[in-house]
């Protein structure tokens, strides 16, 4: 089906990349606001990527790896938008408002869902670049490699090392704010 | 004490919920009424060198049984009027040697290698392939993208869109960014084509917008001419050292073929090879180059009966055209770059079975078979071009960053920068 959809798109069908773009939007866009932590620009990134999905898609060598080519795109989108805007804004997280009265257990949740969110803000584009298709989008290690542009082995260690410095960043902030509820939390949470 | 926390296993469910939130659907409907108005590149531009050859593009065999047989008779002729020059080349021992190296006239043959111009996050740098030092030489909330240095080195020009417009202005500047000045009379859509007249004085381009017509606009902004409109034009080449003629691959419901015709816009247009259909027509005939002295063009066909893509080389009046050497697992050879003293091609490759396209350096007296230079180089497409000095070929694919690579060997390395376009050799002409 997306095969088919993308050779009427390489033929000018803009009905079939309507199709294709409608399919893969919720899922960059969620994986453009992860990595870019910013929603005005993974507006811009996923807006930039589709436009430039449909003004290349005849370089679609493979249809059956639209998706990877697709992913691409997008990764190399979000490290344009964050050279583009430098300046980080603060990201509209809709989350359960602190000061209602709720179980311990949903306490400890949030509590290391924020720690979780500051370390993974930490992290450098590229570095949550590596995780959110590893984690979010399930990627292989060879498909994220390719969207990556880099070996297998080199996402490999990239993986790794983002993983420890979001390790070391945590405990960074376990050392800073006591560790007894964030303790708590990671039972919780896991 | 504190726990371990298993990162891996928390990760996945971390992030879906940090983004509980839908994308904006207004966003999608935006981005789908912006790309209704453009059709999408030519596959040139976005770069895509092959397609799967092994099983064609549904609706690209236009071979008919009426015509195959007089083509198989005008391929027969050629063949032998080819076999009779031949022969009587060797015969005589007049076989063409080119000089190396020759000299010719500013802006052609080997020069001193300048700086080289690329993008990269919506702007044009310069950058030192000897220090490494890069510099940004265009700045702003405008997309800048795909510079192209002038053959004399003074100026560059790029493309630039604002506010994800698909549309896109053609800009000249001097050589450090400044006095920048778009040329173009209005946004242009679908750009497939874009380079300088030999004199740096205009600049060249193809869109999509024209239904691929060649038009030639001043570089000072004044004035646009259209020298072809009804064909569809690829990637011309003017022919060195004066630029007085083009050479393009043109194509029509005949199929392509390899036109050329005076820039002024006088005289006939010729055919060198009349118009044919193949089975492989995105990328037959496609980026055939002049020499840099004018007296040959490089070229590469596809060969239906064996399914790949040759490498050729003829004369500039479209005779003598001879098979550079192939090995037999290359299926396709092609997309020639001249060297700078006209010796030399560097070609792409691609071997049966394989995915990846890799760089090989072929003399053009085909008296010894390709040296294969570089790394094997992944993605969609791969852009090459020699050095002003010939010393160095400069490789970028869509996912490799740019490579310098030495044209006699195996040896290369990555460029001190990466960039999201390819790149351009500053040539400073002597």
């Amino acid at each position: 089906m997306q095969r088919d959809l993308v050779l009427r798109a390489q033929t000018g069908d803009h009905d079939a990349f309507a199709s294709l773009a409608g399919a893969a939007f919720d899922r960059l866009h969620r994986s453009a606001r992860l990595i870019l932590r910013d929603n005005e620009a993974a507006d811009d990134a996923v807006q930039e990527v589709l436009m430039a999905a449909w003004r290349d898609i005849r370089a679609v060598r493979d249809p059956d790896r639209f998706d990877a080519w697709l992913y691409r795109l997008l990764v190399n989108g979000c490290y344009r938008a964050a050279n583009r805007d430098k300046r980080r804004r603060t990201m509209e997280i809709q989350v359960t408002p602190v000061d209602l009265p709720m179980p311990r257990s949903d306490h400890d949740d949030l509590l290391l869902r924020d720690e979780l969110a500051g370390a993974f803000r930490r992290l450098t584009t590229e570095q949550r670049a590596v995780i959110v298709l590893h984690h979010y989008l399930g990627l292989p290690d060879a498909e994220a490699a390719q969207a990556l542009g880099i070996p297998v082995g080199t996402f490999k260690s990239r993986l790794n090392r983002a993983t420890t410095a979001m390790r070391a960043a945590l405990e960074a902030d376990a050392r800073g704010v006591g560790a007894s509820e964030p303790d708590l939390a990671r039972e919780s949470l896991t | 004490m504190t726990a371990p926390l298993d990162l891996d296993r928390i990760l996945g469910r971390w992030l879906e919920a940090e983004v509980e939130t839908p994308a904006p659907s207004e966003l999608l409907a935006s981005v789908l009424t912006d790309t209704s108005s453009v059709r999408p590149r030519q596959a040139w531009l976005a770069r895509l060198r092959w397609s799967g050859l092994s099983g064609g593009r549904s609706g690209s065999t236009r071979l008919s049984g009426s015509w195959a047989p007089a083509r198989l008779t005008l391929v027969a002729v050629i063949a032998l009027i080819i076999v009779a020059i031949l022969a009587a080349a060797l015969a005589v021992g007049s076989r063409r040697k080119l000089p190396a190296p020759f000299r010719l006239p500013a802006p052609f043959g080997p020069a001193a290698n300048g700086l080289i111009a690329y993008a990269a996050n919506g702007d044009i740098y310069l950058g030192d392939p000897v220090t490494g030092q890069v510099e940004s030489v265009t700045a702003g909330p405008e997309l800048d993208v795909e510079p192209v240095f002038s053959p004399d080195g003074t100026h560059f020009a790029f493309l630039r869109s604002s506010g994800g417009s698909s549309a896109e202005d053609i800009v000249v500047a001097s050589k450090d960014g400044s006095d920048p000045i778009v040329v173009t009379p209005s946004p242009v859509t679908g750009l497939t084509w874009l380079d300088w007249t030999p004199d740096s004085r205009s600049v060249g381009f193809v869109s999509d917008a024209t239904g691929r017509a060649l038009q030639i606009v001043a570089s000072d902004g004044k004035g646009v001419r259209t020298l072809v409109d009804d064909l569809a034009v690829d990637a011309p080449a003017f022919r060195p050292p004066d630029g007085a003629t083009i050479l393009f691959r043109g194509q029509s419901a005949s199929g392509v073929g390899l036109y050329t015709m005076r820039t002024d816009g006088t005289g006939p247009r010729q055919a060198l090879i009349p118009p044919r259909h193949s089975n492989n027509e995105d990328y037959d005939l496609r980026e055939p180059r002049y020499s840099p002295d004018g007296s040959l063009i490089a070229y590469h066909e596809w060969s239906d009966e064996l399914g790949e893509m040759r490498l050729y080389v003829m004369n500039a009046d479209g005779t003598g055209a001879r098979q550079l050497p192939q090995d037999r697992q290359v299926r396709f050879q092609g997309w020639p770059v001249w060297s700078p003293d006209g010796t030399r091609l560097a070609v792409q490759r691609m071997a049966r079975g394989d995915s990846q396209s890799s760089i090989a350096v072929i003399a053009v007296d085909g008296l010894t078979p390709g040296l294969p230079v570089g790394p094997s180089m992944s993605g969609e497409g791969l852009h090459v071009e020699w050095s002003p000095d010939g010393t160095r070929l400069l490789a970028k694919s869509d996912v490799d960053g740019q490579i310098l690579i030495d044209p006699g060997g195996d040896s290369w390395q990555k460029a001190a920068w990466t960039s999201t376009s390819f790149p351009t050799w500053q040539r400073l002409a002597p």
